[in-house]
């Protein structure tokens, strides 16, 4: 975190200061490590069997928070029979289907009730039919069917639990992770001795969690740990996402991505022919998503405000999801010439994206690229000096796409919010106008939109109205004719029937009375006022700060607060008050805005029949979810399995410990000669590739370099590619210290400038030693500071929950000296392959 | 890290009007984090060129020294360093930023 974000580390180290205790789990010893209380180093690519040892520490030890526990998470809730859990099935949960390499997941299901998925795609099976959520069964009394709150039912997800993770032991971890029992220990102790009434403990995680195959899963197993020790919905709790850059959280709530719309509404399919369809598939009878009907609908009429009940609020006229059109399977499309044209914005994939290689190929088929940055990027540029220049792969003059180069403004020369991994809209004025033709994004999308509607206004083409009936007049300023991103927010935050900005989601209708651009942003406009850009110092408010910004949703600074309070409504200490019941006044009340219905009692029961959040019991604090409850075991939602378990990476030198299953069984893999993979362990040609290679950042550069590399002030203090490796695998290799390396793969080879460093600790699993190479990803060929890019290492395998590549664990070789020049690189990477077979 | 006005001698009378308040660098060691922001940043102000060393090998330190172009630098230091379970990790080190700058 001090490596990647150092602004924000400040606060660790204030925590630091008033006697937190900081733990640094990472392959690699970074400026973290240096200050933290104790750094343990990892296997690349082993971090569920390391979490998953913690869950079995608390479980074995009982250092649960058994209060919080029985009410506020499913562990009493019981589980169908046929469930059969990964111990049974040597590595697979029942369900899976090895020809398409999916899960249907009906045999995970709550006995008597199907629980649909608080996020994302509420999809029952892999068949692509979503979950009807009104089919799902329903809570009694704002219970399930059938529990067990003594917790002794051995179907019960508090027994299963136990049972999945019984051989995480502190020895398996050792063998595993490379961690040894004492570092594992006085990790899982300090977690469960700052935790509990009166102390809470926090997981910050980046990109080493998520980039693997398992990357859903990582994240999953911190929930687990951190609902069994009642450190979620509390001040000092919670997992803690830190993004690559700024804002990267606000474009997943407003998204980029294909499969969702704003506020996580799915997208819909081509079976939902009418917003009445989609609404019906997409609301579970309990919980706030039972809204879901005002959320999209005060979307509709954002968009498009000539919608009215006759012509379904336009719903018609959102596109529908066909397949699988993330980035890496549009990549490969275009490569196979099935996409011609292709923005790119904010973005450098010929450096930053996994196979980046792939990407420059893919990227020279196209018919016609635009791309908007600072600076003109590789991935502007690969025409003439991507390395496949050089080998001979690409020629110039047959390259037939048309690039199109447009500056872009920087932040600092336009206005608009960062959203934090908080939650937290912050307002950045414009502090000085963009120089000669350099725009704003916002101007881009405006001004581009605005020109293809008045083409298309002349064509008359019913198909057409989709662009033609957006609400496109948003105010322009200066003399660029900027739109205001004021106003934008303003459309996002949303209006009621007489046009007057909601003070919060809870006001959206779903008759078209009301609109709203984004349901969870709803009221960062309140009172007509931008609230993100308040900045009331903090000695002039709470501890909490309130109006420092404003937090989505309602300006909750801390979700599902109510569980800071125990069942009954009183803080669970007086160190740890933050939000709890005031019986005279009959409200929830406390520091923050109470993440609950505010006049429901903790002794509330749902009478029969009651719906959305009426339908949970009044000590249920997690509203989002069908039951109310954080979810141990996840019956719903996820692609590869209701429980974390470890599997290792793709490509792995290691062989699974615990189960014949190698790797996760639902990866999404690409099995093409443009992208081979590595035998792993135990399979034939896996020693030609007998090393961990893992990638990272630097504190002087900014991911895939255009920001940085540029600079000279932080060029010339990280001038050139480098690879860290152990002395031992220095010796081992015959790598020196400040000469060169180069790193192979069956993909390509690159070469590194050597560091030699004892911060790079070699690790002793299953009987033999790890090495680990480190990577920095940030270079490419153009800029102040140039360099071979790591990622071109890499293959493309993906998570199959949110398609993430895995680029944090992959297997590779190192031999010293610098890389073959032109096609005789080529011939090096063919002789891996012939000798790897891959 | 901020600048303070300390009383010092005045400057040599050479450099006349031109002459400012001497100021210098306070750096709370204990919260440093060796990022380096304070290099940059002293370059930014004072427009000092850059003077790239190339890659000196030296832990994450390729600015080497102080000198007439770099009037601030974080070394970087490598050392062993028992950490909270010596038996855990007994190789490990300790990476310390060393702060240097030239009061200028």
């Amino acid at each position: 975190m001090a490596e990647c974000h150092p602004v924000g580390f400040q606060w660790v180290m204030e925590a630091k200061q008033r006697g937190a205790k900081v733990i640094h789990v990472d392959p690699r010893f970074t400026r973290t490590s240096a200050v933290a209380d104790l750094h343990v180093p990892i296997r690349a690519g082993s971090d569920i069997a390391f979490l998953g040892g913690i869950v079995n520490y608390i479980l074995e030890n009982e250092r649960w928070f058994p209060e919080y526990v029985r009410t506020f998470t499913n562990a009493a809730t019981i589980i169908t029979e046929e469930f059969a859990d990964t111990e049974d099935l040597d590595g697979l949960f029942s369900g899976f289907d090895p020809e398409r390499g999916s899960y249907d997941n009906a045999s995970w299901q709550y006995e008597g009730m199907q629980a649909t998925a608080a996020g994302g795609e509420r999809r029952a099976s892999p068949t692509g039919e979503q979950a009807h959520g009104a089919h799902g069964g329903a809570l009694d009394g704002g219970d399930p069917p059938a529990t067990d709150p003594t917790l002794q039912h051995p179907r019960c997800v508090f027994q299963l639990l136990r049972k999945h993770y019984r051989r995480y032991t502190p020895a398996m971890v050792e063998e595993t992770c490379g961690i040894p029992r004492a570092a594992f220990l006085e990790v899982a102790e300090s977690l469960c001795e700052n935790s509990g009434r009166e102390r809470t403990s926090a997981f910050v995680y980046s990109v080493g969690w998520t980039q693997h195959t398992v990357g859903a899963q990582y994240i999953r197993t911190a929930a687990i740990i951190q609902l069994l020790l009642g450190n979620m919905g509390r001040p000092g709790g919670g997992i803690l996402a830190l993004r690559g850059h700024a804002s990267i959280q606000g474009s997943t709530d407003i998204p980029t991505l294909y499969n969702i719309l704003p506020g996580y509404l799915p997208m819909p399919r081509p079976a939902h022919t009418d917003r009445q369809t989609y609404i019906d598939h997409n609301t579970p009878p309990t919980g706030y998503w039972g809204h879901a009907d005002a959320y999209v609908t005060s979307l509709l009429k954002a968009w498009w405000p000539n919608g009215t009940e006759e012509n379904d609020f336009c719903f018609g006229h959102l596109p529908r999801i066909t397949g699988d059109h993330s980035i890496y399977p549009t990549i490969l499309d275009m490569r196979d010439g099935g996409v011609q044209g292709f923005f790119l914005l904010g973005e450098n994939p010929g450096v930053g994206s996994a196979h980046s290689k792939l990407h420059r190929l893919a990227m020279a088929n196209l018919d016609w690229l635009v791309v908007r940055d600072l600076q003109e990027i590789e991935s502007a540029s690969f025409w003439r000096d991507a390395p496949e220049i050089e080998t001979g792969e690409l020629v110039t003059e047959e390259i037939g796409t048309e690039v199109f180069f447009l500056p872009a403004a920087a932040h600092t020369e336009k206005a608009g919010t960062f959203t934090n991994t908080q939650r937290l809209l912050q307002w950045r004025h414009k502090a000085l106008e963009p120089k000669e033709d350099c725009r704003s994004d916002l101007w881009f999308m405006y001004h581009l939109g605005r020109r293809i509607r008045e083409k298309l206004a002349r064509r008359e083409d019913p198909k057409d109205a989709p662009v033609l009936d957006l609400a496109w007049d948003y105010p322009t300023e200066g003399k660029t004719l900027d739109p205001s991103a004021d106003a934008v927010l303003m459309e996002i935050s949303g209006r009621d029937a007489a046009g007057r900005q909601v003070s919060g989601y809870t006001e959206l209708k779903a008759d078209g009375s009301t609109t709203c651009g984004c349901w969870i942003y709803a009221g960062c406009y309140a009172d007509g006022v931008n609230q993100p850009a308040r900045r009331k110092p903090a000695t002039e408010q709470t501890w909490v700060a309130p109006e420092w910004g404003w937090a989505w949703p309602s300006n909750r600074r801390i979700l599902y607060n109510r569980a800071s309070a125990d069942p009954d409504g009183n803080p669970w200490s007086e160190r740890k008050r933050y939000v709890w019941w005031d019986a005279d006044q009959g409200r929830w009340t406390g520091y923050d805005v109470p993440d609950f219905k505010v006049d429901m009692a903790p002794d509330y029961r749902p009478p029969p029949g009651a719906r959305a959040e009426d339908a949970l019991r009044g000590d249920a604090p997690f509203i989002m979810q069908a039951d109310g409850r954080g979810w141990l075991f996840v019956p719903s939602g996820l692609t590869d399995g209701p429980f974390p378990t470890h599997y290792e990476p793709y490509e792995s030198p290691v062989a699974n410990p615990l189960y014949r299953q190698r790797a996760n069984p639902t990866v999404l893999h690409f099995d093409r000669p443009d992208n081979p993979y590595h035998p792993s362990a135990g399979d034939p040609g896996a020693e030609v590739f007998p090393y961990v290679m893992t990638t990272y950042r630097l504190t002087e550069h900014h991911t895939a370099g255009a920001m940085s590399r540029t600079l000279p002030y932080l060029s010339e203090l990280q001038p050139e590619m480098f690879c860290e490796v152990s002395p031992a695998l220095a010796r081992e290799r015959g790598l020196a210290h400040g000469d060169w390396a180069t790193i192979v793969s069956a993909r390509t080879a690159i070469e590194a400038r050597v560091l030699v460093t004892e911060r790079v600790v070699p690790l002793r699993v299953q009987g033999r030693v790890v090495h680990q190479v480190g990577l920095p990803y940030h270079w490419g060929p153009r800029g102040i500071s140039r360099g071979d890019s790591a990622n071109d290492l890499f293959p493309l395998a993906l998570d199959s929950n949110v398609h993430i590549q895995e680029v944090k664990a992959a297997t590779c070789d190192v031999r010293p000296g610098r890389r073959p020049r032109g096609p005789a690189l080529l011939e090096l990477i063919s002789d891996y392959r012939r000798r790897a077979g891959a | 890290m901020s600048a303070t006005v300390i009383a010092t001698p005045a400057w040599p009378s050479s450099y006349g009007e031109e002459a400012k308040p001497h100021v210098g660098f306070f750096t709370d060691t204990s919260i440093c984090i060796g990022c380096k922001a304070c290099e940059v940043a002293c370059k930014e102000w004072n427009h000092v060129p850059d003077d790239t060393q190339g890659f000196t090998g030296d832990s994450y330190d390729n600015s080497g020294a102080l000198g007439a172009n770099r009037w601030r630098h974080v070394a970087f230091i490598e050392q062993r360093k028992p950490l909270g379970v010596s038996e855990a990790a007994p190789d490990s080190l300790v990476q310390e930023a060393a702060l240097q700058s030239l009061v200028h």
